[in-house]
């Protein structure tokens, strides 16, 4: 278990103050689940399923959320890239309507609670840009974090959220990181089931299952 | 104080839904939910028929019993005719959907509270119109003051001799030209 | 710490020597201090909401548009709220919503929300999957096929197709046509081509009925309630109120028919037959406009010798409808002449349901004439045109001279089809028949709506490209070898368009909200960067907004339409003319009753009767498929609205009509389900009941039976338009022929 970090040469060793020995675990861990529902680029796919990866994912997974993986089950279920691209493409995707499923806070959700929007769709679940959405590029602006170009359409996009839940760790900012896991990773139930009428990978529903452990857990502390 | 009611023309009616549709949007209903509903009535027999689509909603009526069975109070008249449903006190009995002649009252999925039409009265305290009024396409619907005798309400009312939709059973302060 | 922040935003894609913690974050900050500094009450999404609540007015944008949701096009307002779409409204100014939104408005206006946008270029595989790739990718390789299909078939062996929309129309026209190719369609094939063919033949034009002063009006087919122009629905409520004596003449007693006096249940497929009855009486008792007749038309004297053999007692026989009753009928619309006419209709029963739909048409427009109603007031009138200003070189490329001798695939076979729709569905038969190579479609659905479904899909399959601009995965995009996805129609600005009438207006769409999705292109962008992949870039060297100025240059206050959206043009100057003024638009000015040029598309010089291609044999239990609009829906392209869709569920209205006492005899009861057969298919529908419908036929509402399987808010409801249509297009126009179709129908379990 390593508790430094070692980048570009700093010690981060700082981050490390008792009590917060598993912020760092828990980050990462995010971090890397964040990069698993992009869309896959080969090189960086493979390192993310490798033997290791998944290995450290399940250490840090155990260390920062006390959530117990079988290391080997997760192996099993990983894809290698061409079925994870196709995956991606096929279901995770907006592109198919009934038939995919992207991973997108605002289809789950209301469209907006605001009372002064009288749009037809303004109470309905099953759009985008949603108040999700909104609120996550409200608060990226002011946090000064830009999306890649990419995702400028879904600020609520799975990956983001993950990834600025991981960043708020990272700068030690707990009471932060709550609140936003609080509001932002409530939907994962709905969006399980969505997936499980699709023809969904194993992987895919097992990490999903292991971000409602994370939501679980933290909203309960 | 104004007393409020609604005239409805079934001759002009073409069954659009688009009074449903603004009246959802208004009223933040979800898509399952309407306070408009609509029955068509057929006549006759081929060749000779005649059709009719009657939207129908709150009547608003001043006989209303679905305020006198209200065992909360929760649904109560305002000054202005307007009745409505204090979500608050409301209990969900739904004693009052049943003791309602017109069914115009529907359960609010969320809240489990009962809702119905309610004449846009925030619009219209604003001065503007309800929102099935000003989106009906062929201006079949015409609201307003029924104790203000130069409104265009009443106006219409003696013109067509529109009438409520039961006769006296509610004193209905909806009407209908048909 | 902030290096350590620093470090963390470093985005490299590769690994960092073996330590695995060094992993990318794929967000990029720029100040560390901000994250820091967040607390919950910053964070927190209910404050935000709260937050967003107070702010409304300040920050709501309004803008303007016209709607989408069909081709009426009304002016609409936008508002939006931080680029979000946040409200919509009717235009006042325009003359066919005049401040409201139909349900369809409303409902279609967040399209581009909804969870099922195409969000990226895709290619259909070899599995019959779809893989997205680049938009260069994509350019490139449509590019490189059109090259090889020009240069071994040359330009005539493209088409492309749309439904017409400002930017859609204009850009899909010249797009086709800067390749070399005369073909481009409109949807007219399964909507008005055999009407507007007509009228252009006999009028030189559609006219427009001038309802706010009719003193009769008859409806062939056409219903102001079910194909909805708000406008239109209101003059025609005012004018049932103000006494204007209305007949609707229908198989069905369709959503208007209760404004009407009288509802003439013909035979369906024989309105020809009724308009020469009638046309019979009012010339034999001398009830036509005889002045009108002598001073605007020819061959009048033909015209009668043609249509003596038509009598009421004819015409009893064939439409079903009594002698007396017909001649009544005549001598009613005579009685309130000139300001009595048949309405022209759109695609109802005339536009391109049977084979004989032209030649009813063009009956239809001789009737009116006879009645003296043209250039009337209360009849039939052609507004004023708004002009838009032309393109000129060398800000806007010349066109190519088109080959002369290369002709709009389809107008050879069928001379009397409108030019500027030609025939979308008869590209059918030049793909099957390998004339065709190559289709563009762009806003349109030609698998599910201009054919049997099943035939358009073996047809298409014959095209060495297919391309579909769409935003949703309809039944052609799912055919289509690239499927492009466009933005939705509030997310750009388009070019002009003009609003014809006595108040004529001239609108513009502007961008209303953000493109939501970045990696969708508006329309103009896709054509102008097909065109450049396809060699003929230089003929896109402008911008829309450089259209925009050249074609409002004409109007004084054009700065007024290009900010506002929509504007008022040349107020004032519609007139009634005199019987002086008064001109037909053909070449001469002049109605030909009789005419020569009906002659190669198979007609005779006079107006004669000619059956549809097909009649159900009663005896045997046959029935005619006829179809429908419905107010909440629009052709194929509404059923993914869940608002829209739940008004069919509740109360259901994907059911088919069939006649009550014919469902008694058939042992059908109202609700029950029902198997309808035809020697194409065998499909299952619940129905309804009614004494609303003519006997010999049964009634289907043409918006359901969605066929893709990606689509979600329709399917599983009700049965697609033509699945018991053969397909084969008319052979004196090229229409869908939507209406020649003969079922059989029985209970399901019996």
């Amino acid at each position: 278990m390593r508790m430094k970090l070692t980048i570009n040469g700093v010690n981060g060793s700082m981050i490390m103050m008792a009590g917060f020995e598993n912020s760092t675990a828990k980050s990462n861990a995010l971090n890397h689940l964040s990069l698993l529902w992009l869309r896959p680029q080969k090189d960086e796919w493979d390192e993310l399923v490798s033997h290791a990866s998944i290995n450290e994912l399940v250490d840090q997974l155990k260390l920062g959320f006390g959530i117990d993986v079988d290391a080997q089950e997760l192996l099993d279920l990983a894809p290698a890239f061409d079925e994870a691209y196709t995956f991606n493409t096929q279901v995770l995707s907006m592109n198919f309507a009934k038939k995919s499923a992207a991973p997108i806070e605002s289809i789950y959700k209301i469209w907006t609670i605001d009372p002064n929007c009288n749009l037809q769709n303004a109470r309905q679940k099953g759009f985008v840009m949603g108040d999700p959405a909104y609120h996550m590029k409200d608060l990226m602006k002011s946090l000064e974090i830009s999306l890649p170009e990419d995702f400028i359409e879904m600020p609520d996009h799975l990956s983001v959220i993950l990834s600025l839940a991981s960043v708020f760790l990272e700068a030690g900012n707990f009471e932060a990181y709550k609140t936003f896991v609080t509001d932002h990773l409530d939907w994962m139930e709905d969006y399980q089931k969505r997936l499980e009428n699709l023809d969904t990978h194993g992987f895919y529903l097992a990490l999903l299952a292991i971000v409602q452990n994370i939501y679980k857990s933290e909203i309960a502390r | 104080m104004a007393r409020y009611g609604m005239l409805l023309d079934t001759n002009k009616c073409v069954g659009c839904y688009a009074c449903r549709v603004a009246c959802q949007m208004q009223n933040e209903l979800t898509i399952n939910e309407a306070y408009i509903k609509f029955y068509e009535h057929e006549e006759g027999t081929y060749p000779n028929v005649t059709h009719e689509m009657v939207p129908v909603q709150c009547q608003h009526c001043t006989d209303a019993p679905c305020v006198s069975v209200c065992p909360t109070g929760a649904s109560h008249t305002r000054e202005d005719g307007i009745v409505v449903v204090d979500e608050s006190k409301c209990i969900g009995c739904k004693y009052c959907a049943e003791a309602c002649p017109y069914h115009a009252r529907i359960v609010i999925e969320e809240t489990g509270t009962i809702e119905k039409c309610i004449f846009c009265h925030t619009l219209v305290e604003q001065g503007e119109q309800p929102a099935c009024v000003t989106t009906c396409i062929t201006n079949a619907r015409v609201f307003g003051d029924l104790d203000d005798p130069n409104s265009e309400l009443n106006q219409k009312i003696i013109e067509k001799r529109a009438m409520p939709i039961a006769g006296d059973l509610t004193k209905s302060n909806f009407y209908y030209v048909r | 710490m902030s290096r350590v922040l620093e470090a963390l935003t470093f985005k490299n894609g590769g690994k960092m020597s073996g330590l695995t913690t060094s992993r990318r974050s794929f967000l990029a900050m720029s100040a560390a201090t901000a994250t820091l500094a967040a607390t919950t009450s910053t964070v927190s999404f209910s404050n935000w909401a709260e937050a967003q609540e107070d702010t409304n007015d300040a920050e709501v944008k309004i803008s303007s548009s016209t709607c989408n949701a069909c081709s009426n096009k009304c002016g609409m307002l936008v508002y939006s709220k931080n680029g979000r779409l946040w409200k919509v409204k009717g235009e006042e100014l325009h003359p066919y919503s005049k401040g409201t939104l139909c349900a369809r408005g409303h409902g279609y206006a967040t399209i581009g929300y909804t969870d099922g946008r195409i969000t990226e270029p895709l290619k259909r595989n070899e599995e019959g999957g779809y893989d997205p790739i680049s938009w260069e990718q994509a350019y490139q390789e449509i590019g490189d096929k059109v090259k090889e299909i020009l240069a071994k078939h040359g330009p005539g062996a493209i088409a492309a197709m749309n439904d017409p929309r400002p930017s859609g129309q204009f850009y899909t026209k010249r797009f086709i046509n800067a390749l070399g190719s005369p073909n481009y369609y409109t949807h007219g094939s399964s909507c008005n081509l055999s009407c507007n063919s007509a009228y252009k033949l006999v009028l030189g034009g559609n006219s427009a009925i001038d309802l706010a002063n009719a003193r009769c009006v008859m409806f062939i087919g056409r219903s102001y309630a079910d194909g909805v122009r708000p406008s239109s629905a209101n003059s025609l409520a005012q004018a049932a109120e103000r006494g204007c004596h209305i007949i609707t003449v229908d198989p069905r007693f369709n959503a208007m028919a209760h404004m009407a006096d009288d509802w003439v249940a013909i035979r369906p497929g024989t309105d020809l037959a009724l308009i020469l009855g009638m046309s019979n009486v009012l010339v034999r008792e001398n009830l036509y406009d005889a002045d009108f007749i002598a001073n605007h038309t020819d061959g009048f004297e033909e015209y009668e010798a043609a249509i003596r053999q038509y009598t009421p007692e004819w015409a009893s026989e064939i439409t079903g409808i009594e002698a007396e009753r017909i001649e009544n009928l005549a001598r009613t619309m005579a009685s309130y002449a000139p300001a009595s006419s048949i309405e022209l209709s759109w695609r109802a029963a005339i536009g391109c349901a049977y084979e004989n739909s032209i030649q009813t048409a063009r009956a239809l427009a001789l009737f009116n004439a006879l009645l003296g109603s043209y250039g009337k007031k209360g009849g039939q009138f052609w507004g004023l045109s708004p002009k838009l200003g032309p393109l000129e070189a060398p800000k806007f490329a010349e066109l190519p001279k088109i080959d002369e001798n290369l002709k709009q695939y389809g107008s050879k076979e069928f001379p009397l089809a409108l030019k500027s729709m030609g025939s979308a569905s008869n590209i059918a038969n030049g793909a099957l028949k390998g004339d065709i190579k190559a289709v563009f479609a762009y806003n349109s659905n030609p698998i599910m709506a201009y054919g049997n479904h099943d035939a358009m899909v073996e047809a298409y399959k014959n095209l060495d490209l297919f391309v579909s601009i769409d935003i949703q995965m309809s039944e052609s995009a799912i055919q289509a070898d690239y499927v492009l996805p466009d933005t939705s129609y509030i997310e750009r600005k388009e070019v002009p368009a003009t609003v014809g009438g006595k108040s004529p207006v001239v609108d513009c769409r502007l961008q209303g909200i953000d493109v939501i999705h970045p990696n969708t292109r508006p329309v103009d962008q896709i054509y102008a960067e097909l065109a450049e992949a396809c060699g003929i870039g230089q003929y896109f060297n402008f911008t829309v907004d450089d259209v925009i100025d050249a074609q409002l240059a004409p109007f004084p206050n054009r700065e007024e339409i290009k900010t506002k959206g929509i504007a008022k043009v040349m107020e004032g100057q519609f007139k009634f003319p005199s019987d002086e003024e008064f001109k037909f638009k053909t070449e001469d000015g002049i109605l030909h009753f009789a005419d020569d040029v009906w002659i190669k598309g198979g007609l005779g010089r006079n107006i004669e009767w000619i059956p549809p291609r097909v009649m159900p044999d009663t005896a045997k239990g046959e029935f005619r498929l006829i179809g429908g609009k419905q107010a909440i829906h629009t052709h194929t392209s509404t059923t993914n609205v869940p608002l829209l869709i739940q008004i069919t569920k509740d109360y259901d209205l994907e059911r088919v009509w069939v006649n009550k006492s014919k469902a008694q005899e058939l042992g059908i009861e109202d609700g029950d389900l029902i198997e309808i057969s035809s020697p194409l298919a065998s499909t299952q529908v619940r129905c309804h009941t009614t004494e609303r419908l003519h006997p010999e036929c049964i009634w289907n509402p043409t918006h359901y039976g969605v066929k893709s399987p990606f689509l979600k808010a329709g399917t599983g409801l009700g049965i697609a338009a033509y699945d018991h249509t053969p397909f084969e297009v008319g052979k004196h126009d090229g229409a869908l022929c939507s209406q020649e179709a003969i079922v059989t129908i029985k209970k399901v379990g019996a």
